[in-house]
């Protein structure tokens, strides 16, 4: 349930405490949003998990070579702790069943750039997430293999097998959808 | 190592109207980043888990409130009644509640037609995961303790969350009724009271629906599914 730290108010600014992980947290907070959905986290779900994104980068914010590019370190943590979430998920009732989505018939998913998202959110869903995570980051935010590799913390070898799997696998996904 | 095949012109297509980065709502990143400095503030309590926390105390904290209040109960119905035989002892202990006086619980068989037996209200079980459910930055202002949902009180709601999907609002808001009539203040208010809104706004019941949503974010400021009235209302301008 909920924690007390939630019905706090938002805090001023001025009493915010400088820190580099919430400074690093707060300018790419869109990204790590951003990371979370396309890694297939429900959307009642993405404020926690953004959270736990949090946690996890200022516990492992020492290992953190400041010298590279942030996002595709974040997008790392954000895959480890999409992965951790889907384990815990497998072991718990499942209650997803109670959310709120909009339904198909809904004005904001009648809008043509959304129904593209969804599809490809929907041939996404088919591609397990390891190899998805490296297709996200790649093909979708264009990170160079060497730092896929070096964020998900997997061998170059594994890292171009998974894209080339995921790659066919979203086609094959794309076809199926295709009238 | 050679650099992968380009991406081909299908695929390319499809992902690079997703490349943009789009912001969150500032309601949204203002609550994010309001948890994050009150996890730096506390670290201990940001340390435990959103998922699948270790609920066992919550859950030792509730059995030993659940077994004196059983104690109690037990012992002031031996107290009160000395004369009469001793009925506890083959009567099932439910769960003592403000609204429910004893007399209640221990009256004779309810008639075939009752709504729903007493012991069915009692908490079935005590999984954090049950009241989980979309109560981010859930603030429950009732004076009434939140009362862990039962099966049937579930039930009932995924009854009118299939209502919603199918689009049979008007059965929605009847089932709606019906979870306030049996469970006013139950854990899923305000998933209940969510679908209301969607309810009222998929009937066109605009005026009513904005008050519902009105009345929502003053008792759930912190709502998860206020960004869904919010996409809701863009989506109806």
């Amino acid at each position: 349930m909920g924690s007390h730290l939630l019905l706090l108010a938002p805090p001023p600014a001025h009493m915010i405490r400088k820190d580099p992980v919430l400074e690093a947290y707060q300018q790419e907070i869109s990204y790590v949003f951003h990371a979370l959905r396309w890694l297939g986290a429900r959307p009642s779900e993405v404020e926690d998990l953004a959270q736990e994104v949090f946690i996890a980068l200022r516990r492992s914010w020492p290992h953190y070579d400041a010298s590279r590019p942030l996002r595709p370190y974040l997008f790392g943590v954000a895959f480890r702790v999409v992965s951790m979430q889907r384990r815990k998920r497998k072991r718990e009732v499942a209650f997803a069943s109670l959310e709120i989505r909009d339904s198909g018939a809904s004005p904001d998913e009648a809008l043509q750039s959304k129904q593209a998202r969804a599809m490809v959110l929907r041939a996404l869903e088919k591609i397990p997430l390891q190899r998805r995570a490296v297709l996200l980051m790649h093909d979708l935010e264009e990170v160079p293999m060497i730092q896929v590799a070096a964020a998900l913390s997997i061998p170059m070898f594994t890292a171009y097998s998974r894209l080339r799997k995921a790659r066919k696998e979203m086609e094959a996904a794309i076809r199926r959808m295709s009238p | 190592m050679k650099k992968p095949p380009p991406l081909s012109p299908e695929l390319e297509a499809l992902l690079a109207p997703h490349r943009t980065v789009l912001p969150v709502a500032p309601s949204v990143e203002a609550r994010a980043i309001a948890r994050a400095a009150a996890a730096l503030e506390s670290p201990g309590a940001a340390a435990r888990r959103v998922f699948g926390g270790t609920p066992w105390v919550f859950a030792a904290a509730a059995g030993v409130v659940l077994a004196l209040g059983a104690a109690a109960y037990a012992a002031h119905s031996w107290i009160a009644a000395p004369a009469q035989p001793a009925p506890a002892l083959v009567q099932p202990i439910v769960t003592p509640r403000a609204s429910e006086p004893p007399a209640q619980v221990a009256a004779a068989p309810a008639p075939d037609d009752a709504p729903e037996p007493i012991a069915a209200r009692a908490p079935v079980h005590s999984k954090r995961t049950l009241g989980n459910v979309g109560n981010v930055g859930n603030v429950r202002k009732t004076n009434a303790a939140p009362v862990p949902a039962t099966n049937a009180e579930l039930q009932l709601l995924r009854d009118a969350r299939e209502d919603v999907t199918r689009g049979d609002f008007a059965r929605a808001l009847a089932v709606i009724g019906e979870h306030v009539r049996r469970f006013r203040n139950g854990s899923l208010v305000e998933e209940r009271e969510a679908l209301r809104v969607k309810s009222l706004a998929g009937l066109g019941r605009r005026e009513e629906a904005q008050r519902a949503a009105a009345a929502f974010h003053a008792r759930f400021p912190h709502s998860v599914f206020l960004s869904t009235f919010e996409r809701m209302k863009a989506g109806q301008r």
